[in-house]
């Protein structure tokens, strides 16, 4: 209902925005009926809330999908794509979505790596320190090739080792995305794949795919291409709070 | 005699009676005091005769080109008219070629024969590498060249499930590695080895357990398999002994002094009166092992079987002492060229070292790792041998895994087959972790360093009570998520962490990068707006690389956010430079 309730024309955005952030502060303690009808599994750690209302407003299940693959397309690095993950780092780095016990206790997850594989520069330790990431868990792999690093990214995910694995692998075909979207699955991890704008005309496997658009002003707007279980659409200023 | 002073154990005698039949009137020898109540040991024998031939035959699994395979082949020692056949594979053994026969008849039953000379050196490989196998039963295993080993079952028997289990077991090891052996199980190892030679392979196992039936069952045996020296075997064959209840049944005072103080002294041990001291085999705390391939393999696939029986025995090995490595080495030995042109650029030697995050003993993680490797190797000539090296052999630490089916039970371990997994095919340079450096200086403040397994518990402050997600945090405007969160408290008190209203990059560049400047103003690949800043940084004078500068966060028109800073030290003051991306 919630990302059908906030574009539904006859609905004021502000209170679908209201009534998302709500939601987002009470990520896993409400149970919200997933887009298919059927009850998503959003408590039981499916879905991390991405600190963005706007954002998490749109996406199905209220955040990110867990153990899939998601594309990140923009036309220059350095847009924010990287910063749009912090506030899931955050809760990565302690530990993952807490998983909800039947008797309304929260357990924290165990803290696993996030990885980054080729990263275009060096992942600059004191700022994803100032994240609340810490450093061991931190794995940075730099393979030589794409090639490579689209290997190295399916056997991170598939290790159960990550919680998440950040790759730039460009190129990278159909094939190959379909075997990390297998691979996410099987590990429970989350996939993030960064590649360059002109990869939008080609079709992809991935569950979510975002185009970033960088507002003249600051900021971003974001463009959900393909979002399985959702609809595309386009969140205006999708950093902004409130 | 040195038994004479034994003989008043005559409370004993009922139950040694059936043991010795004696015609010379003397009391049977009864048996030692020490080994009197029950049998304290219980002795493995297994004799090996063939193990001249199956010590090469382990190439087998490589043997797929040779075309001289087909031939009935022989194993010969001795030279001239004097060579003779030692042991003959089940081709020859299929013309009539026997063991003991002359090379000349072994011609004349098969004019096309493959005739291989002995070769000790691999005799004694196999049998030590058969004695590391052993060592999975009993730490009480002894080498007894040049075809037969000991093994000490006793203690063990219980823990294998008894002696048809354990028998059963060895058997399976023994048709793995490729050996046919005759087993015999007693309480002495004289007579463990005597009726094991006695014995033909793959026949039912001769066991005595108790000291009673054991002199019976010594009786039947050929004298030949005492292997005593011929000219003793003879004179016995003259006084009409042929079998070993023969020989107990003649006048004990004057065995030793016809026969020589090694026939007395060995019945006496066989039947357990005297001691027969035997060497525990100790195995080198370092494992290495070489396997010849008969035929050279020109490609990796055809090295893999090879690999993967050097990496059982590493198994075997590191299993027998609870213990784990941390590495090992796989040296490939290649064919010298016989080509000049060759010799200067192929090299002899091709290495291969894998190193592990944790130790391992597992044959198939590693052979996983190493597969990694050789999938990527190219063999610039022919292999002819192999070996592998063990790492330093360290003790594994008990298991202290969450329950099985948990949910931690799954990620256990995990993280280390991923890190020797991404280093295996990466190599060790291409994988990382960070590290944080008390330090102002951006570029300083950072190390990279090996990369680690997080444990869940060495993490107090990040797994600590549940979260609600920063979404509740004290969520700030556009564009800061950095250092924003609940964290925000503790981010602070770390070492090396910078407060949170000093924004950070997520990308640093590997070196700063000078801006051009247009109208005063920093320029890259556009004009740039500044968001924050400056944030003055003015540290190292006193390790030479001093910084003066004053940090800005600017915006490009495209939306990227850098980091940038003006130079404020005394070489080009004012300049502009690209020192971060925030991504």
């Amino acid at each position: 209902m919630s990302e059908g309730a906030s574009r539904s024309p006859g609905a004021p955005p502000v209170h679908a925005e209201a009534l998302a952030s709500l939601l987002e502060q009470s990520a896993g303690a409400v149970w919200r009926v997933g887009p298919q009808g059927g009850v998503s599994a959003f408590a039981a750690g499916a879905y991390l809330p991405t600190g963005f209302p706007r954002l998490s407003a749109v996406l199905p299940g209220g955040g990110w999908p867990v153990g899939t693959l998601v594309e990140v397309l923009s036309a220059r690095s350095g847009v924010g794509e990287v910063s749009l993950w912090l506030p899931a780092l955050q809760q990565w780095a302690a530990g993952g979505p807490a998983r909800a016990c039947d008797d309304g206790a929260r357990v924290p997850a165990k803290p696993r790596w996030l990885a980054w594989v080729r990263p275009p520069y060096v992942p600059y330790g004191p700022a994803l320190a100032q994240a609340g990431v810490r450093p061991e868990q931190v794995l940075w792999v730099a393979p030589e090739s794409p090639a490579e690093a689209l290997w190295a990214m399916e056997q991170a995910l598939r290790s159960g080792a990550c919680a998440a694995v950040f790759g730039w692998a460009h190129p990278a075909d159909d094939h190959a995305l379909r075997r990390l979207k297998l691979a996410a699955a099987q590990g429970g991890a989350l996939g993030v794949l960064f590649r360059p704008l002109a990869q939008v005309a080609l079709a992809s496997p991935a569950s979510l795919r975002l185009v970033l658009h960088p507002r003249p002003a600051g900021g971003l707007d974001i463009e959900v291409l393909k979002c399985q279980g959702g609809r595309p659409g386009w969140v205006r200023d999708a950093l902004r709070h409130g | 005699m040195a038994d004479d002073s034994r003989q008043p154990a005559a409370a004993h005698k009922e139950s040694s009676q059936p043991a010795a039949p004696h015609k010379s009137g003397r009391p049977a020898l009864p048996p030692a005091p020490a080994a009197r109540a029950a049998a304290r040991h219980l002795w493995l024998a297994v004799h090996l005769p063939a193990l001249a031939i199956e010590c090469l035959k382990l190439e087998k699994y490589i043997l797929n080109t040779s075309q001289d395979i087909e031939l009935p082949k022989v194993i010969v020692s001795g030279e001239g008219v004097q060579c003779e056949v030692v042991a003959a594979d089940a081709a020859a053994l299929a013309l009539g070629i026997r063991p003991g026969h002359g090379l000349n008849a072994a011609y004349a039953l098969a004019p096309q024969l493959g005739v291989l000379p002995r070769q000790p050196q691999r005799e004694q490989l196999a049998l030590e590498r058969l004695a590391r196998l052993a060592t999975q039963y009993t730490p009480w295993v002894s080498l007894e060249p040049p075809d037969a080993l000991l093994l000490e079952v006793r203690g063990s028997l219980r823990l294998l499930g008894g002696t048809r289990a354990l028998l059963a077991r060895w058997r399976r090891d023994l048709a793995r590695e490729g050996f046919t052996a005759s087993l015999a199980l007693t309480p002495t190892p004289l007579s463990a080895l005597w009726s094991a030679r006695a014995g033909m392979p793959g026949a039912a196992v001769r066991a005595v357990s108790g000291w009673g039936p054991l002199a019976a069952a010594l009786a039947p045996l050929p004298l030949t398999a005492t292997r005593w020296p011929d000219t003793v075997l003879d004179r016995l064959a003259e006084a009409g002994a042929r079998q070993v209840g023969e020989v107990l049944r003649l006048p004990r005072e004057g065995l030793a002094r016809r026969y020589g103080p090694v026939v007395a002294e060995q019945l006496e041990q066989a039947l357990g009166h005297r001691p027969t001291p035997r060497a525990r085999t100790t195995l080198p705390e370092r494992f290495m092992e070489t396997l010849e391939l008969e035929a050279e393999a020109t490609t990796v696939p055809a090295l893999l079987p090879a690999v993967d029986h050097l990496l059982a025995a590493l198994e075997a090995f590191l299993r027998s002492r609870n213990a784990g490595v941390h590495g090992v080495v796989l040296q490939l030995r290649h064919r010298p060229s016989r080509l000049v042109a060759e010799t200067g650029s192929a090299p002899r030697l091709t290495t291969v070292a894998l190193g592990l995050a944790a130790p391992g003993a597992a044959a198939h993680r590693l052979g996983a790792l190493l597969r990694e490797r050789l999938d990527r190797l190219e063999l610039l000539s022919p292999v002819c041998a192999l070996r592998l090296r063990s790492g330093v052999v360290v003790p594994l630490p008990p298991d202290t895994r969450a329950l099985p089916g948990t949910e931690d039970a799954v990620e256990a371990g995990a993280a280390e087959v991923l890190l020797d997994r991404l280093r295996a095919r990466l190599g060790e340079g291409a994988v990382h972790g960070l590290s944080l450096v008390p330090e102002h200086r951006p570029e300083a403040a950072w190390r990279r360093a090996p990369a680690k397994v997080v444990r869940g518990k060495t993490l107090p402050a990040a797994g600590q009570g549940p979260r609600q997600g920063p979404g509740q945090g004290p969520s700030k405007g556009p564009g800061q998520g950095l250092g924003q969160g609940p964290d925000k408290g503790r981010a602070v008190a770390e070492p090396g962490v910078p407060p949170p209203a000093m924004q950070r990059p997520l990308w640093l560049l590997p070196a700063p990068q000078r801006l051009r400047v247009r109208e005063g103003l920093p320029w890259h690949e556009g004009p740039l707006v500044s968001e924050q800043g400056p944030e003055r940084i003015e540290s190292g004078w006193w390790d030479g690389a001093e910084v003066q500068r004053d940090y800005y966060t600017v915006r490009r028109a495209d939306g990227v956010r850098l980091w940038v800073y003006r130079e404020r030290g005394e070489v080009e003051p004012g300049s502009w430079w690209l020192h971060g991306v925030f991504g």
